[in-house]
């Protein structure tokens, strides 16, 4: 064996990790290089120092800080455990999912009985401004004690103010001579107003004013223009 | 363990006397400071107790807490990196503070302590768990999560690199033993 090999070796051979034929070629070298063996004597010398290093030395009261950081953390799992809720149950949706679904279906069965007139609705496929005013009719008391008259079943808001501007027209021409075309920006409750004697409403009941503007007459149905307007 | 996960503190105290020396043989020689040391090593037992029902007893003790240790140490290490730390001795107008010259080691302990702090991360972390710690290599490449031929190639470089490093420190004190030797013939 070459002493480049050899060497290569050494801090193996010298910290015993060497076996078989390697560690039997190497003696082998020792014996015939003194160069070698001087290698080899300085790998066991630092081998064997290294083994021998001190130990480092801990402080005095290394025990009681490191006891004393463990008390604090078992405290806080102590404490971590006491107050915190219980885990919620599992839900397993295998079990509550029939549930579920029953009680969907009770109750779309009775929704679905409970209100044909809607369904009907939908299938007349009422116009914007008649749904529109249900929603007034539902602001309508149901015992108004100044209602002389009952309201029509067909009771829109258009048909409403179409009446209402005919009565003003009416009034206007026997009024004055000015006629049609003079119809200026004005309220549906001043109109209301001016025909409280005929609208059997009395304009002060109703929480809800409803303000809607009509616009000079372009030379429309009246009716048609009311509804559009709104 | 099985105690210690029972919640037996005498168990565990006597676990901390046994592991505290060997990992602060490690650890001390990794970090510069010792009260950085002692600092990662009560850490170590720290988080060996909260983790303490996590422990998996297909594995070795001894492989769990040196992983922790060694770990924590590493980031220490690269904490540093990050932030450099200055002496106050290295700053100007200490220097009277500095009354005693500092003094250099002779014997090779010291000397080998100062050439092991001077290596490589890796290869002076596997030097220490093999050489210093005296643990086997199986058990040191469960430590570093490395193969057993990488550990076994680290602790021969370290080795070799030691060897360099003490070479004229080594020469001059054969050369001095030489010399005394040959006055004590001569008288």
């Amino acid at each position: 064996m070459r002493c480049r090999k050899a060497r290569s070796l050494l801090s193996t051979y010298c910290n015993e990790e060497l076996t078989g034929r390697q560690q039997v070629e190497v003696r082998e070298h020792l014996a015939g290089c003194a160069e070698c063996r001087r290698e080899a004597s300085a790998f066991q010398s630092i081998s064997d120092v290294a083994s021998e290093l001190s130990q480092k030395a801990l402080s005095e009261d290394f025990n009681t800080r490191l006891l004393n950081r463990i008390a604090e953390e078992r405290f806080s799992e102590t404490r971590t455990r006491a107050y915190l809720p219980r885990r919620a149950p599992i839900i397993s949706w295998r079990l509550v999912a029939p549930a579920v679904a029953s009680v969907a279906l009770v109750l779309f069965a009775a929704v679905s009985m409970l209100m044909p007139s809607q369904q009907q609705g939908v299938l007349n496929m009422a116009s914007v401004s008649d749904r529109m005013d249900n929603l007034y009719r539902t602001v309508q008391p149901g015992n108004n004690p100044n209602m002389t008259v009952n309201p029509q079943k067909d009771w829109s808001l258009g048909k409403q103010i179409a009446t209402t501007e005919r009565f003003s027209r009416i009034s206007n021409m026997l009024t004055d001579s000015q006629g049609f075309g003079n119809m200026h920006l004005t309220s549906v409750s001043n109109l209301a107003h001016t025909a409280s004697a005929r609208i059997p409403y009395h304009s002060g009941y109703f929480k809800i004013q409803p303000i809607i503007r009509v616009y000079e007459n372009s030379g429309k149905n009246a009716s048609e223009e009311g509804e559009n307007a709104y | 363990m099985k105690a210690i996960q029972n919640g037996d503190m005498v168990a565990f105290n006597s676990m901390v006397n046994r592991y505290k020396g060997r990992l602060m043989n490690v650890i001390g020689r990794m970090l510069s400071s010792q009260e950085e040391a002692e600092d990662v090593v009560q850490e170590t037992f720290v988080r060996v107790y909260q983790h303490r029902q996590s422990f998996d007893f297909k594995h070795c003790f001894s492989t769990w807490i040196y992983t922790i240790g060694l770990n924590l140490a590493r980031n220490e290490l690269r904490k540093r990196k990050r932030f450099r730390f200055y002496d106050i001795t290295d700053m100007p107008g200490h220097e009277a503070e500095l009354s005693v010259e500092p003094k250099l080691p002779s014997r090779l302990p010291e000397v080998l302590n100062e050439a092991i702090k001077s290596l490589p991360e890796k290869y002076r972390t596997a030097f220490l768990l093999r050489d210093v710690q005296e643990m086997p290599y199986e058990e040191v490449a469960q430590v570093l999560g490395v193969p057993l031929g990488t550990v076994k190639s680290r602790v021969n470089r370290a080795r070799l690199t030691l060897r360099e490093k003490l070479r004229p420190r080594m020469e001059e004190q054969n050369a001095l033993s030489k010399s005394t030797l040959l006055a004590v013939n001569i008288l």
